[in-house]
């Protein structure tokens, strides 16, 4: 029994866990202790903090004792509360009905209730609720020094820490929640404050820096971005025996693609759709070699660093004075993009779009031509920031169903999606144990659909899904989007591509 | 009329109605004016909403309405559908919708409504409203089991039961009335809406019934129970997605499409 209450399709199956050939792992890795081993490294160098200006925001030392950390925890809740509407509201509408608690992946992948979104909330709503009284404040004053002190002996910022670095942000709470509470919110919120005490994860502030010192996640200086450029192109001209076009750094352009920096890495397949689908549609466009980067970790950490990282792709559009900036495949990075740098741009008269609504509309408008369909059957995992807060559901749809034999939908789809496992900065090494579990039940409901792909428009997917179906030996592979767009195209082997 | 029972059932409800509009008023004032954080952007976001395809404001009061009339993301589908809570959910609050809208007929006496139906109805509406609050306070007191997590505070435990026993005061002093207790009722209520007061009905069940419904009424702001006040202000419910089809025609004409 893996938990009291089983997760199951359809009356009297198995646990979606015991589905897994990995179970005996499972029960080894959590069963009675729950997941507060698995904690994310915060361990990180001083030269990183200084680099991406921690050091500067941070508001109190990291040689402060444990119980004036805490008092400047919980006074930032208070502030955080008085000062920002959403966490307010989220800390006062939960009626702790505990229907969310078996909707979050991270619930479903560990068992443990406190990594569940009310389960972490109460973490927090505790401190608040005995800062603010039952009274909301209005009979009786604040809480006095002595009774904080003595409250304060009971909270455990490292178990906080702990579980709120198990939150994807992938706000699958806030479709199932009566009230609609965003625990990704509630997350975003405190982690804003450990930020605030100097406490990043290592993982995220490495990546964050490579945005400061390179203008993208993997560190790539133009130089080699130019090399990885050529050979694709040179692959490309080989599958193909066409010429395609890809500037680097073109002084002016009409449109400039912001292609995620993995795409230069692993998803090659990725990066030779999006190069394909450009041309193809004619367009002068170009690369910045500054802002080779479509993801913003800033999301997952801080106000100040969301905004930095948006505005390099403000500064790209500018340097390049584009009319138009198509955005790479990404999730959680369209969430930042859409919310923050397209209404900036859109100001500026700039047209801001993803690559998934350009080849849509392209397809729908008879703009890019398909002669022959991969013959292959895929299923659409929605990845989360797409779906519930990107407002990209149906273009990826249509998308596939333009260039592949059969697209079948799976039970959790469009905006009741499960999570990859590894979104909102979790996608660390020392997480892996939660990640591939937290991935299985997406996994699980994609292999239930028969398809041989599974396929997102994706960075994080791209790179946690292969480990999660490798660990499970699952039967299926991982794609992205416009691998397929390209492979249909011309007509290739959609596994010979990257 | 004796003092307490003057100071209880004359005063009281006064204060009781004030407190219960002044405080819900005051925390649903106090949630929409706090900021959306600095800059007006919810760390760095202009929009939270979370609801794909959600166009305008007038799909987003539509969401929200659905959200607290049909309940409908309760059984939605994911593993283990939960029908059992969603329909003890949904008789419980449209149990507890009825029976105030029943309870408007103290002030709309030329209504003609046979004294039969009325107490058919009201009965009929207010056991299974009690039903399921009882089948909804033996699911709370069993969430630890079901989850593993010690989730419920005091006030959890309170805003329940107290709308039960609310109910189960209501249903007694229904089935034990004596004859005259609606019009008695009726001339006590009336007079209280025109400042005129009348005496309450000297009968204890409805003395019990009615204190409980006034300190609940004062309750209410202050606690878990303010939570239908908190929909519009949730700006997770509450926003606007940009149009997609003007930025995709925006993008053709830029195009030449």
């Amino acid at each position: 029994m893996v938990s009291v209450r089983k997760v199951t399709y359809g009356r009297g199956g198995r646990d979606i866990l015991e589905e897994s050939p990995m179970y005996g792992e499972w029960r080894r890795e959590f069963e009675g202790r729950g997941s507060v081993h698995v904690r994310i490294k915060e361990e990180t160098d001083e030269g990183t903090l200084k680099a991406i200006g921690v050091t500067e925001m941070q508001r109190i030392d990291r040689g402060a004792s444990p119980a004036e950390r805490k008092r400047f925890f919980a006074s930032r809740v208070a502030e955080m509360a008085r000062e920002n509407r959403a966490f307010r509201h989220h800390m006062d509408a939960c009626v702790h009905c505990g229907l969310c608690i078996d909707k979050c992946p991270e619930y479903l992948g560990t068992r443990d209730p406190t990594n569940s979104p009310v389960g972490r909330a109460d973490l927090v709503r505790r401190i608040y609720r005995r800062l603010n009284k039952a009274s909301d404040g209005l009979l009786g004053r604040d809480v006095d020094d002595k009774d904080l002190a003595r409250f304060l002996e009971e909270v455990d910022l490292d178990r906080i820490w702990t579980y709120y670095y198990q939150c994807t942000e992938c706000r699958r709470c806030s479709v199932y929640c009566p009230m609609g509470i965003d625990q990704g919110e509630i997350t975003r919120a405190v982690r804003q404050i450990f930020v605030e005490m100097g406490m990043i994860p290592e993982f995220n502030a490495r990546t964050i820096r490579g945005v400061y010192e390179t203008g993208n996640n993997m560190y790539i200086k133009k130089e080699a971005a130019q090399n990885v450029l050529d050979f694709v192109l040179d692959d490309m001209r080989q599958e193909t025996g066409r010429d395609f076009k890809a500037a680097m750094d073109a002084e002016r352009a009409d449109a400039l693609l912001l292609p995620s920096s993995t795409d230069f890495f692993s998803n090659i397949g990725t990066l030779k759709g999006e190069i394909a689908i450009m041309d193809e549609l004619g367009l002068d466009w170009t690369l910045d070699s500054r802002a080779l980067e479509v993801a913003n970790f800033g999301l997952f950490e801080d106000e100040a660093h969301l905004k930095y990282i948006g505005d390099n792709y403000v500064n790209a559009a500018l340097r390049r004075g584009v009319k138009m900036v198509v955005f790479g495949e990404c999730g959680h990075g369209w969430r930042a993009f859409k919310n923050y740098v397209a209404p900036r741009l859109e100001a500026m008269g700039v047209q801001a779009i993803s690559i998934t609504q350009l080849t849509a509309w392209a397809l729908r408008k008879g703009r890019l031509r398909v002669d022959k369909k991969v013959d292959a059957v895929v299923t659409y995992h929605d990845p989360c920031n797409l779906a519930r807060a990107g407002d990209l559901i149906e273009e990826p749809r249509f998308v596939l169903r333009s260039v592949v034999k059969e697209l079948r939908e799976r039970v959790h789809n469009r905006e009741k999606t499960l999570c990859c496992g590894a979104g909102g900065g979790l996608l660390t090494d020392e997480l892996m144990p939660l990640r591939v579990w937290a991935g299985w039940p997406s996994v699980y409901d994609s292999l239930r659909t028969g398809a041989q792909y599974m396929v997102a428009p994706c960075s994080i997917d791209k790179a946690q899904f292969p480990a999660v179906i490798q660990y499970h030996k699952a039967p299926i592979k991982f794609k992205g989007v416009s691998d397929f767009v390209y492979a249909a195209m011309y007509g290739l082997d959609v596994d010979k591509i990257a | 009329m004796n003092a307490v029972i003057y100071a209880l059932f004359i005063v009281l409800p006064y204060v009781s109605l004030v407190v219960l509009i002044g405080g819900s008023t005051y925390r649903v004032l106090r949630w929409a004016t706090t900021p959306k954080g600095g800059g007006g952007l919810y760390l760095g976001l202009y929009r939270l909403v979370n609801r794909a395809g959600q166009r305008s404001y007038l799909s987003a009061v539509g969401h929200i309405l659905a959200r607290m009339l049909a309940f409908h993301t309760i059984p939605k589908n994911s593993y283990g559908r939960d029908y059992g809570t969603w329909l003890s959910v949904f008789l419980f609050h449209w149990g507890v919708f009825l029976l105030i809208a029943f309870h408007l007929h103290l002030w709309m006496p030329w209504l003609r409504v046979g004294a039969e139906a009325m107490y058919v109805m009201g009965m009929a509406t207010g056991t299974i409203a009690l039903g399921a609050g009882l089948f909804l306070l033996a699911r709370r007191v069993g969430l630890r089991r079901i989850y593993g997590l010690a989730l419920n505070a005091l006030d959890d435990y309170v805003a329940i039961t107290w709308v039960v026993l609310i109910i189960a005061l209501g249903l007694a002093m229904r089935a034990l009335a004596p004859p005259g207790l609606f019009g008695e009722a009726v001339a006590w209520a009336t007079g209280l809406s025109s400042l005129h007061p009348e005496p309450p009905p000297a009968f204890p069940l409805f003395y019990a019934h009615v204190l409980a419904v006034e300190l609940f009424m004062i309750y209410l702001p202050f606690s878990k129970m303010a939570h239908p006040f908190t929909f519009p202000v949730n700006p997770v419910l509450y926003g606007k997605f940009e149009d997609v089809d003007e930025v995709r025609r925006r993008v053709e004409e830029e195009l030449g499409w």
